[in-house]
């Protein structure tokens, strides 16, 4: 199964729209790291954290219509505006397109928010208008609602992989004929109760995110939302295709058959210890590898924005590499910056404790 | 493109009206209504809205070793998992041979509400991680597939109360595309005050138990539980030399596009859902033996779901509610929904419903009034979603 990649948009710290991930591919942004303070039982402590800046949603949304809407909403509709946007792609039947969303955590900032009603104005005070936001499938929701696209609408909230199975589940709809254009956006927000818990996990003990540094959490919260158009491989592909899309136990073994045909793979590492010593076994022969999350933070979907990544890359005919810091021996991590010819294959690898999801990004 | 049929070989099914599938079909050909009071936590109200509670024991039900707390979700969902596993005479030890994927429907079991966790938190009392490693540890498909070993596909899927649906739905795409030889899919979803107190804030619970499709509906009763199917490809359990109990023959969906909460009053997504179910399946509408409605008894639901089925479908064509017995168990509605739909359908007993009492004009709809043998060997099962999602499923009775 496979799907052309016909659009990207983004928003993350690194600002919005597809031209903030080329120029951070390049080395000419940097993401903007507000330090937040956080109360613990030992006192106060600062935390780096990833934030989103949600820039130029005015030219797709209303300001009356935004009222409404929270800050994840608001970052997956940019995003999704702005893949549509990038596209150019004329779409005239709306039911023909899929939405498929897919987060780790929901509208968290929205859920604590009406939980505030009911702790400070008692049961009867419940909002209403806050319950009704803080589905997860609300986001979804309202990629449908301002797009007017009524096909299939569907969120996918895996805490792990949850990038991989949603790219996966659009190769399906596209591939089953269900639909002929898919609408994916991959989105998660930062909160204090989520900095709160990275703290107690261990993030902000380093001031930055080394991805591959198996001895130590370097997390740091991120938020921001990743937005592809995808259409069918039959469609001219505006960066690159996704070829292949696939998880698969880390028990198989199979890491080497991952890694042949790709002249690199992103590894969505990002500081985060479990996974991290999930990537830390794997056995990748000589294939090199690139960490990006210290451009985009340390996110559920960050494998979307690994593929956003990757298909600028062969794009630009290169790979350019992220200071990651520390690294096993055993991974060849790349240090400068990678020619691709249009032959190329980049491979997206997210890790779970049990479970690998791999990307296969190319051209067709 | 000639696609494999998807049969499904297992069943499992737990909520207020019993703890297994036969329990729960007993219970609801009795015309049992378990709607009451909440007994699982506590709410400040004036008034008492029911709620249809699971009260068949959890804790020692699961042959299951977990290493960490379940939340009840995820209780449910084991419990229905082990008895579709059962149906489908599929054993633990088993599943490794196989590639298995899980995907299931929820709500509450995908969301960060621990209430006391984030009181302690709000009040600077700088509460612990357990809570967080509890919800971490409880993505209903992830600490499914965890617990049993899996390595096909892992879906969690938040579609509000089409999740179960739609769960099932792409579980039936991946059997189609391969992507797994077996799927265990369907929905879980647990009783819990905070969604409780948003449902009768949006004015959309009741204090009676539910009327579906009558004149005088006024809302919905919340409900928890799980429904479960097994599914593979035809072939595949004809190999395993397991029993099909039907065929998911269709599935479809599509948005309204149009509100967070209301559904389109012309119900455009479900007319449009329903017709490519059908054509999915390659039925009419005059081959649909019945219809499992959403029918939550909410005035806009109902009002436009029956319209809906009013005019697509002949007028002789008998809908069901068996919401009217489970309660809107949100999540895992549509698992649970397909399950009763399923079991109806190898049972050939059209179940009655309940709460019923008085035609709506506006709709026309009289649900069925009381249970009786049918012969069919199709049913469609429908469910309408927060944010305007509708999702189809059509399912097909094999022979024996």
């Amino acid at each position: 199964m496979s799907a052309s990649i016909l659009g990207i948009g983004s928003v993350s710290a690194l600002g919005s729209g597809v031209d903030s991930l080329r120029e951070a591919l390049h080395g000419s942004v940097r993401p903007r790291i507000e330090r937040t303070s956080i109360s613990t039982s030992s006192g106060k402590v600062e935390l780096p954290v990833y934030r989103a800046h949600v820039e130029g949603f005015d030219r797709f949304v209303n300001r009356r219509a935004q009222r409404r809407l929270d800050k994840v909403t608001r970052m997956t509709l940019l995003a999704a505006f702005l893949a549509l946007e990038d596209s150019s792609v004329d779409i005239a039947d709306k039911r023909r397109v899929g939405v498929l969303v897919g987060t780790g955590f929901g509208p968290l900032t929205t859920t604590f928010d009406y939980l505030d009603t009911i702790i400070d104005g008692g049961d009867n005070s419940a909002s209403p208008t806050l319950f009704a936001s803080s589905v997860h499938s609300a986001l979804a929701s309202a990629v449908s609602i301002f797009t007017k696209f009524n096909g299939p609408c569907l969120t996918i909230t895996n805490l792990e992989l949850v990038s991989t199975e949603v790219l996966s589940t659009a190769c399906a709809w596209l591939d089953r004929q269900i639909v002929d254009y898919v609408l994916v956006g991959l989105a998660d927000e930062s909160c204090p109760v989520l900095e709160y818990a990275a703290r107690l996990r261990g993030a902000g003990r380093s001031d930055r995110i080394e991805p591959l540094r198996l001895d130590a959490c370097s997390y740091l919260p991120a938020e921001g939302a990743v937005a592809l158009l995808l259409g069918r491989p039959t469609e001219q592909e505006k960066y690159a295709s996704l070829l292949d899309v696939q998880s698969i136990p880390l028990s198989s073994g199979i890491d080497s058959d991952l890694a042949r045909n790709h002249r690199a793979l992103l590894l969505a590492a990002n500081g985060e210890q479990k996974t991290g010593r999930s990537f830390g076994q794997l056995d990748l022969g000589s294939v090199k590898v690139a960490v990006h999350s210290p451009l985009y933070g340390s996110l559920p979907v960050g494998l979307g924005f690994d593929v956003a990544l990757a298909a600028l890359a062969l794009e630009r005919g290169e790979l350019s590499p992220c200071a990651i810091g520390t690294a096993p021996k055993r991974l060849d991590v790349l240090t400068e910056a990678m020619p691709l010819c249009n032959d190329d294959r980049l491979g997206c690898l997210e890790c779970a404790a049990s479970r690998a999801g791999f990307v296969s990004i190319g051209r067709m | 493109m000639s696609l494999p049929e998807v049969a499904v070989t297992g069943v499992g099914a737990i909520c207020a009206a019993g703890g297994s599938v036969p329990q729960v079909m007993d219970s609801l050909y009795a015309g049992e209504v378990n709607a009451a009071a909440p007994t699982g936590f506590h709410v400040e109200l004036d008034s008492v809205f029911p709620v249809f509670e699971v009260t068949s024991p959890l804790d020692a039900a699961s042959q299951v070793t977990l290493d960490f707390e379940p939340t009840r979700t995820t209780q449910l969902a084991l419990i229905a998992t082990e008895e579709a596993l059962r149906g489908a005479r599929l054993r633990h030890e088993t599943l490794q041979h196989h590639r298995v994927g899980v995907c299931l429907g929820t709500t509450v079991g995908c969301t960060l509400n621990d209430e006391t966790f984030y009181r302690e938190f709000r009040d600077q009392r700088f509460p612990g991680m357990n809570s967080i490693h509890r919800y971490l540890a409880n993505n209903p498909a992830q600490c499914l597939a965890d617990v049993l070993g899996l390595s096909g596909p892992v879906v969690t899927i938040a579609n509000a109360c089409s999740s179960g649906t739609d769960a099932v739905g792409l579980a039936k795409t991946w059997i189609e595309t391969d992507r797994c030889d077996i799927a265990i899919a369907g929905g879980a979803d647990e009783l819990s005050r905070i969604p409780y107190l948003g449902f009768i804030r949006l004015l959309l619970a009741s204090q009676q138990p539910p009327r579906p499709f009558d004149k005088n509906r006024d809302g919905l009763n919340l409900g928890e539980g799980a429904g479960i199917v097994v599914l593979e490809s035809a072939e595949h359990a004809r190999r395993r030399e397991v029993p099909e109990l039907a065929h998911i023959a269709g599935y479809a969906s599509f948005a309204d596009a149009y509100h967070p909460t209301a559904p389109h009053p012309d119900g455009i997504g479900l007319k449009r859902a329903i017709q490519a179910a059908l054509v999915d399946a390659r039925v009419a509408p005059k081959d649909v033996g019945f219809i499992n409605a959403h029918a939550t008894a909410t005035m806009d639901n109902d009002r436009v779901e029956g319209r809906v089925l009013r005019d697509t479908f002949p007028p002789d064509t008998p809908v069901v509610a068996t919401k009217s017995y489970t309660g809107h168990t949100l999540g895992a509605a549509g698992g649970l929904e397909a399950v009763l739909t399923i079991q109806a359908l190898v049972d050939q007993r059209l179940l009655k419903t309940a709460g019923f009492r008085e035609l709506d004009p506006e709709i026309e709809i009289r649900p069925t009034e009381a249970d009786a043998a049918i012969d069919c060997d199709t049913a469609i099962s429908n469910s309408l979603a927060f944010g305007g999602n509708n999702s189809v499923l059509v399912f097909r009775r094999r022979r024996r």
